[in-house]
């Protein structure tokens, strides 16, 4: 699992580039290693999205492919994470309008979550579940990008296209949300 | 349960939803047109000889010495200051932050900081730990929620340390857009000031000796390098709003600071407001070619509107409080018509301060000096 914090930012950044590197010269082994890296910041970015898990298990596929595919036209400017995630936006972006195009059931129905109940606590799958029925599709991005991807607020805000205020803001609405809805045990 | 806590678990629930997708992503890797680059393994046996084994000594100790340094390198990153970030309402709170720009000490440097900073910790929050901007973020808005800023009160004043000067910027830049898109965001429109590298040994010491945080003691010097009919003891109880309005006509020419918004006059009267408190004192009828000046001064320590008024055959100053309107104080002097115009005749007012041009009395002692002088001179030329 990718995480950050202050202590590990600038090794991670250098690790991912170098994977990135790799993966330009056709090195299929550094595909595997970005994948352990990154697939849980790419795989919760584009559930919170899509929320839908098989959609965003197409788009964490489309995304090594299309890294794999792209890489030699990535420079190295020290935002590895953000160049992985922003592929992950236009593929989930993309996927949606597909999907608004040719579906007609609600969004909500699509939300099946794939592990069984006993490989995720009861509070961290209820967690899950109130950030997937609570929050608002911007809030769910920014505290879920937040959490997993260890990108800072202010690249989350480049990320997103949004103002930096927009983005704190929000992520601190989706916070006191979740709290308030934990503590009231709405989550069904 | 937490904040931090929420995101530990969001985090953790996600991990173990990800599905296992490399065969199919690496199954769909086809051959790039690049070389794969490979790694020639240094395959020969090493040979067990006394070079060799030098060799990884070296080596070794090599890497001891990079890891250490690194080591001491990623703790300093985490644990040194790198940048002192001040802001000032009235409420005066001061971040310090590391080189990633993550907190790492929250202070108070005014009562009402040090009451914000508790509120913010009983609703369960920390500011240490956070990035800058979010924790920016979160000190404006509870300071919004508290009434410090408003549209009455809409000034900030956020100072930037840094011994890079184009970090210090780039800090400030960014701070200036983000905190006044949050406060307009609820609705402030609100006037952010700026300003860089403020410490030095005599601002430190006025900010020690006032109370006040050296961003605030260092704009405070600022205008009285425009302004040195003020004092630093008259503009130190001032709020960040009232130094705004003073400092707002000479921010052109203060390399220093800068600032996005216009402070709000909405907590005092409108200079007309001040201007009709006059007439209606005074009972003046305006002819043509009056001359009428309302200005916001400083007076006393709270600003105050001086209202000027000159017509054919009177001049009348009147000094009106900035807030309530009340009139403080006022002079008035009739122009003498057979003069130039300029001379003042009779003067009447209100105040202890209308001053006269009459010799002062001499006292009992200038007199009985005097006496003692004509008596000596006497007896000797007697």
């Amino acid at each position: 699992m990718f995480v950050t914090t202050e202590h590990n930012v600038a090794l991670t950044k250098t690790a991912l580039e170098a994977y990135i590197a790799d993966i330009a010269i056709g090195d299929k082994a550094a595909v595997g290693e970005l994948y352990e890296e990154t697939k849980t910041a790419v795989y919760g970015f584009a559930l919170s999205i899509l929320k839908n898990t098989s959609d965003a298990e197409d788009v964490l596929q489309d995304t090594f492919v299309k890294i794999w595919s792209s890489a030699k036209g990535y420079s190295p400017l020290g935002k590895p994470m953000a160049w992985v995630l922003t592929i992950t936006k236009h593929l989930a972006i993309s996927r949606l309008r597909e999907r608004n195009k040719t579906a007609d059931i609600s969004e909500e129905s699509w939300l099946v979550f794939q592990t069984q109940p006993n490989a995720v606590s009861t509070e961290d799958r209820l967690v899950l579940t109130a950030a997937m029925q609570t929050l608002s599709s911007e809030e769910r991005q920014i505290i879920i990008l937040h959490a997993v991807s260890g990108l800072k607020h202010v690249e989350i805000a480049q990320l997103l296209s949004m103002p930096l205020s927009t983005v704190l803001s929000k992520y601190s609405r989706a916070r006191k949300k979740l709290q308030n809805t934990l503590k009231e045990g709405e989550v069904t | 349960m937490n904040a931090a806590n929420i995101e530990t678990k969001l985090a953790n629930a996600i991990s173990k939803e990800v599905p296992d997708v490399l065969d199919d992503i690496l199954s769909k890797c086809n051959k790039q047109s690049g070389n794969i680059f490979e790694i020639n393994e240094f395959n020969n046996k090493a040979k067990s000889n006394k070079w060799i084994k030098s060799f990884y000594a070296t080596a070794a100790v090599l890497a001891l010495l990079v890891g250490g340094y690194f080591l001491i390198w990623q703790y300093q990153m985490v644990h040194t200051v790198d940048s002192v970030i001040t802001l000032d309402v009235n409420p005066s709170v001061e971040l310090k932050v590391n080189k990633a720009e993550i907190v790492l000490s929250a202070t108070g440097l005014s009562e009402d900081g040090a009451s914000v900073l508790e509120e913010i910790q009983q609703d369960g929050e920390k500011l240490t730990g956070k990035e800058l901007d979010e924790a920016v973020n979160e000190l404006v808005c509870s300071m919004v929620e508290k009434g410090y800023l408003s549209e009455l009160n809409n000034s900030i004043l956020i100072s930037v340390d840094n011994s890079d000067n184009e970090k210090s910027i780039e800090i400030k830049m960014r701070l200036l857009i983000s905190v006044g898109n949050t406060l307009s965001e609820r609705g402030i429109d609100g006037a952010i000031l700026g300003q860089i590298n403020t410490a030095n040994e005599k601002i430190s010491e006025l900010a020690e000796k006032y109370g006040i945080s050296k961003g605030k003691s260092s704009l405070i010097e600022s205008i009285i390098a425009k302004t040195p009919q003020y004092s630093f003891d008259d503009l130190a109880h001032l709020d960040i709003n009232d130094l705004s309005l003073l400092a707002e006509k000479w921010l052109d020419e203060m390399e220093n600071i800068s600032m996005v918004g216009t402070p709000s006059s909405k907590g005092y009267i409108s200079s007309e407001s001040a201007i009709d408190s006059a007439f209606a004192h005074s009972n003046i009828e305006i002819s043509d070619n009056a001359e009428i000046v309302a200005s916001l001064e400083l007076a006393d320590g709270k600003l105050i509107y001086d209202v000027s008024v000159i017509t054919d055959d009177i001049k009348c100053d009147y000094y009106i409080d900035g807030k309530t309107g009340t009139i403080l104080d006022w002079v008035s002097n009739t122009i003498d018509s057979g003069s130039m115009g300029n001379d003042q005749g009779l003067s009447t007012g209100n105040s202890d301060n209308v001053e006269t041009d009459l010799p002062e009395e001499p006292t009992e002692d200038i007199v009985d000096a005097i006496i003692d002088i004509i008596t000596d001179i006497t007896n000797k030329v007697g």
